[in-house]
Formats: C-alpha cells, structure tokens, sequence
C-alpha cells in the first residue's frame, strides 16, 4: 500500500512537472529554462513526499526502514566515525586565542590528519533561512522550513575532516572571508544544488539570503541533522579568519583517538587555562543520538513477531482443512 | 500573496465545484480566479489533496490530462460539498467580523 501511494505521487508530480513546463514553454521560455522554472516552482519534491508519506497510517513501516538503513550505514562508517573526535569549546576562548592559533597546534599533535573548526555542530537542529534571490531573481517564499536551506559556518578544512567529497567546484582557501568578498563564497549541497538549479552547474550562480553568496562548489548531501535521512539543502559560508573561535573543533585522527583527545584538552588548557573542552570522538556523539533507534527497533521487532505468529496460524488453519481425517 | 493557514483546503474544494480537475490545474485555477494575487505551494498541494481523499471530501482516479499523459483527477464528494459549504460560512462570518473591526473608528475609553 505504501509502494502504490508513493509510485502515485512520483507520476503525479512528472505529469505536474511536465503541465507547468509546458505552460511555461507556452509563455516564451526555452524548453531547459522552463523545466528549471517549473522544478523550482513545485519546491522540494522529496519534502512533498515525505508529507504524504507521514498522512499514512503505515509510515512507521517505512521509517523502521529507515532507521535500519541507517543502523547498517552507521556500522558500515564506525571505523570513520571513531577517527574523528569533537571538541566542544566553552565560551571564553574566544577572547584570548584566535581559532587559528589552536589550529596550527592541534595540527601537530602526532596522528592528527586534518582540523577544521564550525560555528554549529555537524549533528545539530535545522536552523534554515529563507532564500530571497536566485541569480538576482525574487523567489516566492516556502510554507515548509524543509524546503528552504540550513546553513553552516565552517572553516576550510571541514569538508576534508568529515570527508564530504566535493562533486564540482572548489573548497574554502585558507584565507578566504566572509566579510572581504562582495559576494560570500559558498559551498552548497547537491539537494540545494538540484533545487535552486536542477539540471545546471550551480557553481559561479548566486542566491540572495541577508547577503549575496555565490556558489564556489558543490558538496555531496550528508546525514547530519536527523540523523536518519538525508539533510535538505545546506549550503556552507567560510569563517572568517578575524573571527572569534567558534565552539567546535573536529579532528581527524589516523591511529590513537584516546591520546589525540588528551592532546587536544591538553592544549586547550595550555592556551587558556580557563578554558574547558569537552573532547569525544564522533562515533560516540552519534551512538548517544541513536538511542532513539531502540524503542523503534524493539517495535518494529514486536511487530514482526505478530506478523509471523498469525502467518503460522494461518498456514495451521489452511492444512488443518484440507488434510481429511484417515480414521473416523 | 502566500495562502492564509488553513485556508488551502477550502479553496481546493471550491475549485472542484464544477468538475474533477488534477493538481496542476487546481493550483493554475487558484491562481488565475485571484488574479495572481494568491500563489499556491505546489510543494503542500499534493499532501492536502490525499488528506482530504482521507477525509473522504474528495475522490481521485487515473484520466488523461490535456497533454495526453496520464494525470490524477480529483472530484468533489457529497460530504465535500456539505464541508464547502460549512466553511465558506465560517470564512464569510470572519471576514465580515475582521472587516467590522478593521474599519471601527478609534474607541477610546471613557
């Protein structure tokens, strides 16, 4: 029943694509434009069909599935997720240590291959903007936050501590700024990609939120926010170099997690003997966000039971009538 | 204009009290009989079109769209009709009542 309601929507919404681009070819657009056009009009489609997945009673089936999915994945990546460790910072760093003074002496701690630094933490909530302007155009505005994209503020080597590969265009230099260019260089994410210019190579376009930002790269979708399923679309602004030190620092460590964590608090204590850092690796951040899973879990095995034990008493009943007794 | 909360339901029903449309043209009718002023979210159509089938004020089947591709019609049912009709009461009353007080003189207390 779930498969049949979702086949339906998918063809509902290509006849719905195909209507509007043709009304949009038939008021003097080119055929690429006026699939773009119509694509964007309808909004994200994998938010619409979520909502109408959520009307079914039976939604919990698809997201157990999900979170299955997701309980493989994350087993898949523990070896990633352990390498990584996360920093979270207390306040007050930022007035006596410039991020990249802690930088430069986390990086020579033996083991540690990359470090970046983010002003949000990578699996934290949703905080999406509303987007103004694409490529100096007004866009209307959304009615669902899913549709619109979350932002973060990271330092440039992010993409590289979480190993988010980049799919077109580049990442954040160094030295690069959000305050110094006109426009705010930008790596965005393949949904936002596929939302604001389906079928384009965003790179070198532009989008309006307070400030103009122009798209620089394009980074592959990550599971961040929820945890469970792809994130909408994001987009990534570089911090800047002035800036005071955002509260979470990543580190990428090949070989001992345990003595780069002490390394790191050890250095933190040194720069600002104030300072605190809470230091642990990823893969423990997300266990402690995955507990959710075991009450879905339990049910979903709960429900498989039941499902069995009335498929056997079926099968009971079915033999128990066809066999004829032998004695009477 | 964006759509006041709750009140693309309503105007749904209302566009198919002359005949079965299918979404895109739902959404197209909507805009033009405001004249533009009203611009409907494609994105949460589809999930308001197949709450109210759940609520049995609509029924839908497979025809054939003007482009000859195969489109999804939705019809307005009896219950429908009678939860239209509700509505657009309750709709009327508000706006009369908001127009009273948008349009009152100052009162000043005494």
């Amino acid at each position: 029943m779930l498969w049949r309601r979702r086949t339906r929507l998918d063809e509902e919404v290509a006849s719905h694509l195909a209507q509007e681009t043709a009304d949009n070819i038939a008021r003097g657009m080119d055929p690429a434009a006026a699939r773009s056009a119509a694509i964007r009009a309808f909004g994200n489609v994998n938010a619409a069909k979520e909502k109408v997945r959520e009307l079914d009673p039976l939604y919990w089936i698809d997201t157990l599935c999900q979170d299955i999915r997701f309980a493989l994945r994350l087993i898949a990546r523990s070896r990633w997720l352990s390498a990584t460790i996360v920093a979270t910072l207390t306040a007050g760093i930022a007035i006596n240590v410039s991020y990249q003074e802690l930088e430069s002496r986390v990086r020579d701690v033996p083991g540690v291959v990359h470090t970046s630094f983010t002003s949000t933490a990578p699996w934290s909530g949703l905080n999406p903007t509303r987007v103004l302007e694409i490529d100096g155009q007004p866009i209307p505005a959304t009615r669902d936050y899913r549709q619109d994209p979350a932002r973060r503020v990271v330092s440039s080597d992010y993409f590289a501590t979480l190993e988010i590969a980049l799919t077109r265009g580049r990442g954040f230099t160094h030295n690069e700024s959000s305050s110094t260019a006109q426009a705010v260089p930008t790596v965005i994410s393949e949904a936002m990609a596929r939302r604001y210019w389906p079928g384009q190579d965003p790179v070198g376009h532009t989008f309006r939120i307070a400030a103009v930002h122009q798209v620089i790269g394009v980074c592959r979708n990550v599971q961040g926010v929820t945890f469970m399923r792809d994130d909408g679309p994001f987009y990534y602004s570089p911090l800047d170099p002035h800036q005071s030190t955002p509260p979470y620092m990543l580190v990428r460590v090949s070989g001992d997690t345990r003595a780069a964590a002490a390394a790191v608090r050890e250095i933190v204590r040194q720069l600002d003997p104030q300072m605190a850092a809470t230091v642990a690796t990823l893969a423990s951040i997300v266990e402690r966000q995955g507990e959710r899973l075991k009450p879905v879990l339990i049910q979903g095995a709960i429900a498989g039971l039941f499902a069995l034990l009335l498929a056997l008493s079926g099968v009971y009943a079915v033999v128990s009538f066809s066999v004829k007794p032998t004695r009477s | 204009m964006q759509l006041l909360q709750g009140t693309l339901d309503m105007l749904i029903l209302r566009t198919l009290i002359f005949g079965a449309r299918h979404g895109h043209s739902i959404a197209v009718t909507i805009q033009r009989t405001s004249q533009d002023d009203l611009l409907v979210d494609h994105g949460s159509l589809y999930p308001a079109l197949q709450r109210l089938e759940r609520q049995g004020l609509i029924t839908s089947e497979w025809g054939t769209s003007e482009l000859k591709r195969r489109a999804r019609f939705y019809e307005l049912t009896r219950a429908g009709r009678k939860k239209l009709t509700a509505e657009t009461g309750k709709w009327e009353r508000m706006v009369r009542a908001i127009g009273r007080v948008l349009q009152h003189p100052d009162e000043r207390e005494t």
